[in-house]
């Protein structure tokens, strides 16, 4: 199974991988209205309650799980949105305060309205769930029973916070209110302390065990029945699927064309291949699968292949703090003995397309970003074994006997670590060691049993060649943070910008970046700060300093972009049509396309 | 008068090894021959024998791949089809063969080693080395031993195919043990032990000489079983990918044809599956031919027929 993709997506909560199918059960005979689908985070876990911030809860995005908009999945426009639970909102010209209007007629499916008490409490929950603070969030204030005010925490310009607002999921208050005490609020401006009393910070303290204890009971609180104020509720569930009904009370409950949803469980890739294949999935979230496979879906009636872009990229990374990673020319050298054509034609041959460059930054947002004179300053690193040569000759190496010695006379070999489980990381870290190999450098590939372990040992300097997810967008923040982040020592401590050195083994700086690199024209940068301020920077200051951060990571290569991802999903026009094209809308659960008044059944 | 051990019940080996007899090739040389099923395992187990020693060298280190061919069709150029890199499969099951095979080989040797000793002392002996023996016998026997396998593969290279031998041996001599003792307990209690004993002569003469010879078909069956267990065993730890990566190990191939090729689903694939579990559906059945003739080539017994 393809968990990197799957990991890739969920964490920029793009589109979707998605990993496999389930049960035997045997599909129902379907109504014409009658969706039938996957859900993109997991499968289906029968005894597992029905409550959203659960690992395993029974809730479905966008279904029966609302959030206040939908991302359009914009790199250089992150506030833009479809509106959810929030009929419209409006932001501070700094950004810091952002005041939301619920749909007048948003209703929970007891027929209780939607209010600003909901929005509030489920704010609080968010506190609990650690997902506010990552947001800066510092108060919420309710003007009506559909008018909320969110501010920032005074002092926090984060540019993303409209963005991340209205992705939290909302829950209704009549049922998680009575999980937290009535000083909830005190506690979490309590928690919220940044300054040198010690009375305070020790209240700091406790107040944050306090909310990381509360979100522990919440995410195992289990309700009675789902409490949906999407467009489906759940009605029944077994191991095998799911069946979700149409909710009346929905506000938008006549653009619903779809009366029942079954969601099938899965427990691996193949599974969700078969589903397509036998042509019983509606809609299927993107599925990493090799080219015989999609073929095979291809030829089912009715299947058809939805693309949409994707902000991420796989990426081979260097510890320039082990020998000889830290010299540009060896960098530079393997970057032209990978041929990226044909790692990606192995690996990921259906849902990747080659990197054109590395500069951090998926293709598609590098011609959003970049003007073309910029973008001709990058170097594509072309698949050629003589410039690899020349670099290495430059830094001093030789090649005897067809292997390349170092600099220091030792013979070079490597290992290029990746994760088990990740079977694309996994051929491309098969096919880069041939490469590398036939060129003169003895190299194996070396699989680590889990990704958190792997993620610990990397951080702990153990591999010096090691696959990475970078270009994690679409916004440029988290896109650069992948690279110039605490991954390179850079952190927020207090507020301000603290970066960790390469020989402090316990702040996870493992890339080691010197802390300035040159540019293409020899202009001198600080790449950790740059990234730092794209935090707090419109979209148009962030330009010059996207641009920058784009030729500095191509120019000294701190990882070489090997393929980016692509968003594939699968629909099946024999039962239901019109649906959408929007890449924006199609990075979204479809009950989001049916929430816009798409897929409708075929009579 | 008591007669002489040897005229009581003279040991059943000391009748079969004579000088005036064919030499234990040449016995089993005929045995094999006899039918037609024993010559085509050992065909078979040579033929292996010969991929695992010779096999990585008809091939370059670094197996060629080729991005234009991936899961190629089988042809004359690729006889079992290719994998996902466009490398030829027969070329990965024969280069594969010398891990799985020499892994397989050293985890039967602990095996019979340890059972093997440990059944001999605890049955021959009894007494507190009897109860000592039988106690560790039954915690090893008491451990899940493929699962402990998995949990051990998280904390332990196994990229050398000795270390995954060792672990495997030490986990599955329990029952070869356990079988053996109860064999040397019937035989201590025969007339020809109890006349070497009254000879005077030395436990390890009577274990090994008198003892072991009587034990030895069931041994070397035992051998040969635990080769094809322990290749499913670490094929499954391959397949299940808990250990290190190797393209051209058998279980390795079976998991990335299963997980990331789809050989369940599209036929295009299937010949990536195919080809590791023909390979270990041709061994096992070489070895379950074979089994019959080791039966009479260590059975005093039939050869004495």
């Amino acid at each position: 199974m393809k968990k990197v993709v799957f990991l890739a997506l969920s964490m920029v909560s793009a589109g979707v991988l998605v990993a496999g199918c389930g049960t035997a059960t045997q599909a129902k005979s379907s109504t014409s209205t009658t969706f039938t689908t996957i859900d993109e985070y997991h499968g289906i876990t029968a005894g597992a309650p029905i409550n959203p911030f659960n690992s395993n809860g029974n809730n479905w995005l966008g279904y029966d799980q609302m959030q206040l908009g939908w991302f359009t999945n914009s790199p250089t426009n992150p506030n833009s949105f479809y509106p959810g639970l929030a009929e419209k909102w409006d932001v501070s010209s700094n950004g810091s305060n952002v005041t939301i209007w619920l749909q007048p007629n948003a209703k929970w499916s007891n027929g209780t309205p939607v209010t600003a008490k909901d929005v509030k409490t489920s704010m609080a929950v968010a506190f609990t769930q650690g997902n506010a603070q990552s947001f800066y969030l510092g108060s919420v204030k309710v003007i009506s029973s559909n008018e909320v005010q969110f501010s920032q925490i005074p002092g926090q310009h984060y540019n993303l916070f409209l963005n991340n607002l209205l992705q939290q999921t909302i829950v209704p208050s009549f049922e998680y209110e009575k999980l937290m005490p009535t000083n909830i609020w005190q506690i979490i401006n309590e928690s919220m302390y940044t300054g040198n009393n010690a009375a305070k910070k020790a209240l700091a303290t406790k107040a944050e065990t306090d909310l990381t204890n509360l979100g522990k009971t919440i995410a195992n609180y289990s309700p009675a029945k789902d409490i949906s104020a999407g467009p489906f509720v759940l009605k029944n569930l077994n191991p095998g699927e799911a069946l979700l009904v149409k909710n009346p009370d929905f506000f938008a409950a006549n653009s619903i064309k779809v009366n029942q949803v079954v969601f099938r469980n899965y427990t691996g890739n193949q599974q969700i291949w078969n589903y397509l294949i036998a042509g019983q999935l509606d809609a299927a979230p993107f599925t990493a699968m090799p080219t015989n496979i999609l073929h095979q879906i291809l030829a089912t009636k009715g299947n058809q292949e939805v693309v949409s872009p994707s902000y991420v990229a796989a990426a081979l990374a260097f510890n320039q703090g082990i020998y000889p990673y830290g010299m540009l020319s060896v960098r530079r050298a393997l970057a032209h003995v990978i041929d990226r054509q044909a790692v990606q034609k192995v690996a990921e041959p259906v849902v990747g397309t080659v990197s054109k460059y590395s500069d951090g930054m998926v293709d598609s947002a590098t011609s959003q970003w970049l003007n073309s004179a910029q973008v001709n300053q990058l170097d594509p690193y072309s698949y050629n074994l003589s410039k690899a040569t020349a670099e290495l000759q430059k830094a001093g190496f030789k090649k005897v006997n067809g292997q390349w010695l170092m600099p220091n006379g030792k013979p070079w070999t490597a290992t290029i670590y990746t994760v088990n489980g990740f079977s694309d990381w996994i051929e491309a870290a098969k096919v880069i060691s041939s490469e590398m190999t036939s060129f003169g450098i003895p190299t194996q590939p070396s699989i680590v049993s889990s990704y958190s372990q792997y993620l610990k040992e990397i951080a702990q300097d153990k591999y010096a060649l090691g696959f990475w997810l970078n270009a994690l967008g679409p916004e440029a923040s988290p896109t650069y943070l992948r690279i110039y982040g605490a991954n390179d020592g850079y952190q927020v401590v207090g507020g301000q910008l603290v970066h960790y050195p390469y020989t402090n083994k316990t702040q996870g700086n493992w890339l080691d970046i010197p802390s300035t690199v040159p540019l293409p024209n020899g202009t001198l940068v600080n790449p950790g700060k740059l990234t730092y301020e794209l935090n707090s920077l419109t979209s148009t200051q962030q330009r010059p300093i996207v641009q920058q951060l784009a030729l500095a990571t191509d120019y000294n290569l701190p990882m070489i972009t090997l393929w980016n991802y692509i968003n594939v999903q699968f629909v099946n026009t024999t039962r239901f049509g019109d649906f959408p094209t929007e890449p924006g809308l199609l990075d979204n659960p479809p009950a989001v396309w049916m929430t816009q008044g798409y897929v409708h059944p075929k009579s | 008068m008591a007669l002489p051990a040897s005229k009581l019940d003279p040991p059943v080996n000391q009748l079969v090894v004579s000088k005036s007899n064919p030499s234990f090739w040449t016995s089993s040389w005929r045995i094999i021959v006899k039918k037609p099923g024993r010559v085509i395992g050992f065909i078979i187990i040579l033929l292996y024998i010969f991929m695992g020693l010779f096999g990585p060298m008809l091939y370059p280190k670094q197996l060629p791949i080729d991005p234009n061919a991936i899961y190629a069709p089988i042809s004359w150029k690729y006889p079992l089809g290719t994998d996902f890199e466009g490398t030829s499969n027969l070329a990965l099951v024969i280069t594969g063969a010398r891990y799985v095979l020499f892994a397989a080989f050293m985890a039967a040797i602990f095996t019979v080693v340890f059972g093997t000793v440990l059944g001999l002392v605890s049955g021959y002996f009894l007494g507190f080395s009897d109860s000592v023996i039988m106690r560790i016998t039954d915690f090893i026997l008491t451990i899940p031993s493929f699962p402990l396998l998995v949990v051990l593969s998280t904390v332990w290279n196994f990229g050398q195919p000795v270390a995954m031998g060792f672990v495997l041996g030490i986990t599955g001599w329990g029952g070869l043990a356990r079988a053996v003792r109860s064999q040397t307990l019937s035989l201590r209690e025969r007339g020809f032990i109890e006349a070497a004993r009254s000879l005077g002569l030395s436990p390890m003469h009577i274990l090994m000489r008198e003892i072991l010879p009587n034990v030895g078909s069931y041994i070397a069956m035992n051998l040969l079983l635990t080769i094809t267990g322990s290749i499913y065993a670490e094929v499954g730890l391959f397949f299940l990918g808990v250990v290190p990566f190797q393209v051209n190990n058998w279980g390795v191939m079976l998991n990335l044809a299963v997980f990331s090729a789809g050989a369940m689903s599209s036929a295009q694939a299937l010949p990536y599956l195919l080809s590791p579990m023909l390979a270990l559906l041709i061994l096992t059945l070489g070895i379950v031919l074979f089994l019959d003739a080791v039966d009479e080539m260590f059975n005093p017994r039939l050869k004495e027929v």
